[in-house]
């Protein structure tokens, strides 16, 4: 070492990255009693929920503009209520969109609403829903407990091992022998064909199909995109189960909230402090090297950046097992989201008042082979020539959304979306994309096209650049069964321990994966902290 | 009419034959021929004894051109090939060779071999079973570059304690002078030759790598002073024996690689192979097992081990089961008559607990008697494996 180095002060605790995830588990490790630092790249908090424009009147857009599944009791142990955290609407309203004008309206708040609409449709699909809904409800219920668990290791020999599948069988066990059978059955299907088997209503059906399968490359006949639906199923928001809510002041004020707990703990939040090597002495962490050539005094980092970014860029692979490293390498993460934010110079006409539009989760999936062949084309790195989208507009319900110039932003996500366009640059697929939105929005809501004053996209290649994720995924790496629990990042990464001693995981690509839950930073945080307790 | 279970005759033949076939075909009197890696090489010329013997008390040829081998070449290669052995490679100088295993991330043994640094970056690695895609998993994140050369390289181990002299009556005086596992390019036949102090035998010995066109005449010139030297071409069965006495285990024989095994219990860790000497913790890097093998031995080492066996008698105890008592504490893999040492000797894996030289067991050997299976008790001491190494093997 030369003279060169500068110090960057001493902590016990470093955390990596200031997304959601890294500042919850700076929170937990603050609340814990350890002087902690969080270190995040860019000039910005939030990582990807806070991703998008902040000029021309876009200024409170977020990638993550809705949130189905933070964890309560984060909630609750970080008094995030205390710290600014309100839900403008706390459950919103899904409404399918239909070609020709028509609405098929699934009501969080009013199952009879939910009824009559489904039943314009179709009344046995509309007797069925309450008993689909429960019965999802059940199954994902027992599920969640293990989304706030460290996943168990497959070495049998340990107790403490044993009583975690005890505790998973029990789970399952408690279920009853009906729904067991069930959720045996369905937990590996696709969401196409449970779709098929309950409903006839295409609508209906799409709905379900995009739920299963927003944020990953998936397809409605994709395998396991019934567990993707369940464990979206699983999250609990506002007190509700499987709900989507609308945060007041958009994600930039949750993360607000989640840096304004963490301070209040204690811990030092930087911004534009990029971490460059995570040191490593003999196999243990000894500090981070940040970009700017000084040094952070630590033995316990808990990083949330992607997996690979933390293992194979930050450490090296040289530090680590070549299968290992093959692992980390093969797990699947090329997104296939991207968003699109317009300003509108009037109200959009979806066929809903402005406070039914303002609580209301707008979905365009008008069947399940939409669905499929957008897919079909995303996977060939083609772009549908129709996307499936899902479109709020943030500002109605919650005036601290309207933007600079109080015009509505209609905020889009966009699911089947290629990670890279065949024989097309990034440049050429973010002007498609806008292209496709705005003529989808046209003929959606009939005359705001001509209302259109300003649009901005974000690609998944953009999401990468933006935030060093490789592949720009929202959960990091897919959350297929195959990478999920006790193989997600990779087999042997599970517990959110690494190889390196003092070095966890605690981002979107471990247990049980992104949204803007907070469950990998706090479970991360807690096999953190209770390690540092026993000595391990 | 057609048989649905026959299968169709292959186009062509299945084997391929080595640089030295026409020569070695020739000299195969009893038309002996095994397959290795693809490849027909012999298994006798004629007598496995005289073989043996002439390794021993003379010199032997012995064809190892299909052993697989790899270049790894570049900026990074010495540190990517420091990551996967367990030696420290940073201290292999070039010109020199190292013999050890490499592991996988739960330090078992994927196979062992010998590790040639020709320059400074670059390395030939050589290896029983297929390593490219165990390599190219080991060269992420390194600036190296992997390549196989099995085809491009003829090899052939001159072995006994007549090897020097059969390489001065060559004019290669210089290589007959290289320094135990050091390696060289010598002028040879207008062209090149290279030379490394290695081999499977324990005894004096060398190999010569040319380029396969090249490999008839090595062949002929080195046959032109057989009968001086007696220098004879060896099969794989004397190579059995004498490996057996110098102590050198064999993937597939003694344990299975990592990469292959079907069950876990068939595979071992370097300490459970003997090779726990070939483990370098002092190295500064860190390579692939590292964790797995320091927790295997902060728990107390491995379950097995492999241990050599003195065994009373003469029959070899080919897969004698092993007993402590009335225990069953492990088995036999490999099992000769030394020659040489008149000694009845084997390679075993056993307990741990019963693995410390002195220990004596007992080998239940099963041999054919005629027509009819016959059985001894014998009493094995358990000793050091490396039964045969003459001080002029490093001479």
């Amino acid at each position: 070492m030369t003279g060169a180095v500068t110090k960057g002060g001493r902590y016990d605790v470093a955390v990596v990255g200031g997304g959601h995830n890294g500042l919850v588990a700076a929170a937990l490790a603050a609340r814990a009693g350890r002087s902690v630092v969080v270190l995040e790249a860019g000039p910005r908090l939030g990582g990807m929920a806070t991703l998008g424009p902040r000029n021309g009147g876009f200024d409170s857009a977020g990638a993550a503009h809705l949130i189905d599944g933070l964890s309560p009791a984060l909630v609750q142990s970080l008094e995030l209520q205390r710290h600014g955290l309100q839900f403008a609407v706390s459950t919103l309203d899904d409404v399918a969109l239909l070609p020709g004008g028509e609405l098929l309206v699934v009501s969080g708040r009013d199952p009879e609403a939910t009824r009559r609409s489904i039943g314009r449709f179709s009344p046995r699909d509309a007797e069925r829903f309450p008993e689909f809904e429960a019965r999802l409800g059940r199954l994902s219920a027992a599920l969640a407990p293990f989304l706030d668990r460290v996943p168990p290791t497959l070495r049998f020999e340990e107790w403490s091992e044993r009583l975690e599948y005890l505790r998973l069988g029990w789970a399952m066990r408690r279920l009853g022998r009906r729904d067991m059978r069930d959720l045996l059955r369905i937990i590996g299907m696709n969401s196409f064909d449970l779709a098929e088997e309950v409903f006839e209503t295409d609508a209906l059906k799409g709905l379900i199909g995009f739920d299963s399968l927003l944020g990953n490359r998936f397809g409605p006949r994709s395998p396991n995109t019934v567990y993707t639906l369940l464990q979206r199923k699983a999250g609990t928001i506002a007190g509700r189960r499987g709900a989507t809510a609308l945060p007041k002041g958009g994600p930039a004020a949750l993360i607000e909230a989640l840096a304004a707990s963490a301070r209040a703990a204690g811990a030092e939040i930087r911004t534009e402090a990029r971490v460059a090597e995570i040191l490593v002495d003999n196999g243990r962490v000894n500090g981070l090297l940040l970009a700017d050539g000084s040094e952070i005094d630590c033995r316990t980092v808990l990083s949330s950046a992607h997996p690979r970014t933390t293992l194979l860029e930050l450490v090296g692979a040289g530090q680590l097992d070549a299968d290992l490293v093959r692992g980390l390498r093969h797990a699947r993460g090329e997104g296939g989201t991207a968003k699109v934010w317009l300003r509108l110079g009037a109200l959009p006409d979806f066929g809903l008042s402005a406070s039914d539009l303002g609580r209301s989760r707008l979905v365009f999936a008008p069947d399940l082979g939409f669905l499929e062949r957008g897919h079909d084309a995303a996977k060939y790195g083609e772009l549908p020539d129709r996307l499936a989208m899902e479109i709020a507009l943030p500002g109605l319900a919650d005036e601290h959304q309207l933007g600079s110039e109080s015009k509505p932003v209609v905020s889009v996500t966009l699911a089947n979306v290629p990670y890279r366009l065949r024989n097309r640059d990034d440049a050429q697929l973010k002007q498609a994309l806008v292209q496709r939105t705005t003529a989808a929005l046209a003929d959606l809501a009939p005359g705001s096209g001509e209302t259109i004053e300003a649009v901005e996209a974000l690609t998944p290649k953009e999401v990468e650049a933006a935030t060093g994720a490789p592949g720009g995924h929202w959960h990091h790496l897919e959350t297929g069964l195959d990478q999920t629990y006790l193989l997600r990042p990779a087999p042997g990464l599970a517990q959110y321990r690494t190889p390196i001693q003092g070095l966890w995981l605690c981002g979107a690509g471990s247990h049980p994966g992104g949204g803007v839950t907070g469950r990998p930073g706090a479970n991360a945080a807690r096999a953190a902290l209770a390690a540092a307790k026993t000595g391990r | 009419m057609t048989d649905s279970h026959s299968l169709p005759l292959a186009p062509g033949a299945v084997l391929e034959p080595t640089p030295f076939h026409g020569r070695t075909a020739a000299l195969n009197l009893v038309n002996a021929w095994e397959r290795w890696q693809g490849h027909t090489t012999v298994t006798t010329f004629l007598s496995p004894e005289d073989e043996y013997f002439a390794t021993r008390t003379a010199a032997s040829l012995y064809d190892v051109s299909p052993m697989l081998k790899y270049r790894i070449a570049g900026p990074g290669a010495e540190a990517m090939l420091d990551r996967m052995f367990t030696r420290d490679v940073t201290k292999l100088k070039p010109g020199r060779c190292l013999y050890g295993p490499w592991c996988d991330g739960k330090g078992r043994v994927i196979e062992e071999g010998t590790l040639f640094r020709e320059s400074a970056e670059s390395f030939r690695l050589n290896a029983a079973e297929p390593q490219l895609h165990w390599l190219d998993a080991c060269a992420y994140g390194f600036e190296a570059t992997l390549e196989e050369v099995t085809e491009e390289i003829a090899g052939l181990a001159l072995q006994g304690p007549l090897s020097k002299q059969v390489l001065g009556d060559l004019g290669l005086a210089e290589a007959a002078a290289l320094p135990f596992f050091g390696l060289g390019r010598f002028g040879f036949e207008g062209g090149e030759i290279e030379v490394s102090r290695t081999g499977f035998t324990g005894d004096l010995g060398y190999e010569l790598w040319i380029a396969p066109d090249r490999a008839e005449r090595l062949w002929d010139r080195l046959m032109a002073v057989a009968d001086p030297r007696y220098l004879r071409p060896m099969g794989s069965r004397a190579l059995d024996v004498l490996r057996i006495e110098a102590g050198h285990i064999l993937v597939n024989v003694e344990y299975v690689g990592a990469n292959h095994a079907l069950r876990d219990s068939q595979t071992r860790t370097p300490d459970g192979l003997g090779l726990g000497w070939a483990v370098d913790l002092r190295k500064p890097g860190y390579f692939n097992g590292r964790r797995a093998i320091e927790a295997e031995r902060a728990a107390g080492g491995p379950k097995r081990r492999l241990v050599g066996l003195d065994v009373e008698g003469r029959k070899p105890a080919h897969g004698a089961w092993l007993y402590a008592g009335r225990r069953e504490v492990g088995q036999v893999t490999s099992a000769c008559w030394s020659p040489v040492l008149k000694r009845n000797i084997a390679l075993a894996t056993v307990e741990a607990a019963y693995a410390e030289p002195g220990r004596v067991l007992n080998a239940e050997i099963y041999y054919v008697k005629e027509v009819t299976q016959g059985r001894v008790d014998a009493r094995a001491t358990v000793v050091e494996p490396r039964f045969y190494q003459p001080a002029h093997r490093r001479g």
